[in-house]
């Protein structure tokens, strides 16, 4: 779909040039130096931080008039989250949007990586709501910085490690932190484990936007990115074995669970909804065509 | 900001620093901003346009040995002209002159600090073209196994110099490649350059 814009009320894609050219420079650097947090000046948006301010400003900086955007929110396109970035991108580029990872020249995402693998020509910008991996180990930024400088990561295992004691496995379920090219432990952003593998070795580029704590940071393509994990307890994703979508059928993808109150019975649909809609939309013609 | 032709600054631009991006993300594969250059009119089309699209007043940069092109790209971004150690922008327009410069700026340009490395320098640096050299190899990050280039002698010796100083990750540079044409090549500080296939 193509929204109207107000090119007359705003710049396009509302950031200002000279916020568009902080945030890409910022990007660039980022880009060099994978899983570094890179500070910039965070704007303000008609949104408030905390709800993807980060990935908007990254998404402003990127777009082009000529660009088909995707948005998602924990894999839903249809989200509250998801329509109105979308509704404030739209009016103020012109751009198209799609519900179909393949067709999305940028995609905008909170809290998943769609099921699709990325070609090279994609870019995902990712909101992260907290992007220091050492905040649990020291709330100073100072301190954090100069760990980071340092390579000194001893804070974070010892935190996987209680982990470990107390709930009986170091892996968080969301965001659990992983290590950039071997030299930055960095959060994913509070994508489930399930998608942590997907940031290794990909096709496509990664750019992480933290509007509130003011930091972008980037994977760039064919780039190893390790979950961290123990040698005897190795990284597991969320087992998922036995489910299917209620709607698609598919298998060994990331599931919303739904609870029927009423009968007590448990159902599993895909979590990125613009894959099911696509598995459906084959379905439906594969069956046309046999008819 | 004063342009006097049909370039863009909201919409060429965006399309330079795209292809910056890519080149950043993809190191070793060319890319082209040259439908976005040649609408400058100029034989530093190039390297202006990338000027237009990362310097404004807040950022600093130099040009070395083309006094001119600094006051260019002075009137049209508002950046800051200032010595090579300083430069948070560093434009090499004639390459295949500056062999015995090239050191210096090298040794002189900002390397960032461990805590902080992005307070860098990027250098832009101008080739007839990013063809025609021995081939070599890049490995590292953004790079798919290892990638072969065949960049001019003059373009290689800036990579070869770079990894030779032995900076200790993550200081660094970061070096861009272009062509009066508009072809686009980047070589950040992490990528190695190793020897023929």
């Amino acid at each position: 779909m193509t929204k109207k814009t107000n090119q007359t009320d705003y710049n396009f894609a509302f950031l200002d040039e000279g916020s568009k050219r902080e945030i890409r420079r910022s990007i660039l650097h980022a880009i060099a130096v994978p899983g570094y947090q890179v500070p910039f000046g965070s704007r303000e948006l008609p949104i408030g931080r905390g709800w993807g301010t980060g990935g908007i400003q990254l998404t402003m900086s990127l777009i082009g008039p000529h660009d088909k955007l995707k948005v998602i929110d924990q894999g839903n396109d249809d989200s509250v989250n998801a329509v109105s970035i979308k509704n404030l991108i739209c009016r103020t580029t012109g751009v198209e949007t799609t519900t179909d990872t393949a067709e999305a020249d940028i995609i905008q995402s909170r809290h998943r990586v769609p099921e699709e693998p990325l070609r090279e020509d994609q870019v995902l910008v990712l909101q992260v709501p907290q992007p220091e991996p050492l905040r649990g180990v020291d709330p100073h930024e100072e301190v954090t910085r100069q760990l980071h400088a340092d390579g000194e990561y001893t804070g974070i295992w010892v935190n996987l490690f209680e982990l470990l004691l107390t709930k009986g496995s170091p892996f968080r379920g969301a965001d659990h932190p992983v290590m950039a090219d071997g030299r930055y432990v960095m959060n994913p952003s509070p994508i489930p484990r399930y998608d942590n593998p997907k940031l290794h070795q990909a096709q496509c580029l990664y750019l992480f936007g933290a509007g509130r704590e003011k930091k972008i940071y980037a994977i760039p393509p064919h780039t190893d990115v390790v979950s961290l994990a123990f040698e005897d307890h190795p990284f597991r994703q969320e087992d998922l074995s036995g489910r299917k979508c209620r709607l698609c059928g598919a298998e060994n993808v990331f599931f919303d669970e739904l609870f029927d109150e009423a009968t007590g019975q448990r159902y599993y649909q895909c979590s990125d909804t613009g894959y099911c809609q696509k598995r459906r939309r084959q379905q439906a013609q594969q069956r046309g065509e046999q008819q | 900001m004063i342009t006097a032709n049909e370039f863009d600054l909201v919409f060429d631009c965006q399309q330079v620093f795209k292809q910056l991006m890519q080149a950043m993300a993809n190191p070793g594969k060319v890319f082209s901003i040259g439908q976005n250059s040649a609408k400058l009119h100029q034989p530093a089309g190039s390297l202006l346009a990338i000027a237009m699209t990362l310097v404004d007043s807040r950022c600093r940069f130099s040009v070395a040995g083309d006094d001119e092109l600094a006051q260019a790209m002075h009137e049209v971004t508002l950046g800051v002209p200032t010595g090579v150690e300083e430069a948070d922008y560093i434009f090499v327009p004639q390459a295949q002159d500056m062999d015995s410069a090239r050191p210096a700026i090298l040794e002189r340009a900002k390397k960032g600090t461990l805590a902080e490395p992005h307070k860098s320098a990027a250098i832009f640096i101008q080739l007839d073209s990013l063809e025609g050299g021995p081939e070599a190899l890049l490995q590292g990050p953004g790079v798919d196994g290892s990638i072969a280039i065949r960049l001019p002698q003059a373009g290689q010796r800036w990579i070869e110099e770079r990894q030779q100083m032995e900076l200790e990750f993550p200081q660094g540079l970061e070096l861009y490649f272009v062509t009066p044409d508009g072809e686009l090549m980047g070589v950040p500080r992490k990528i190695r350059m190793g020897g023929c296939v």
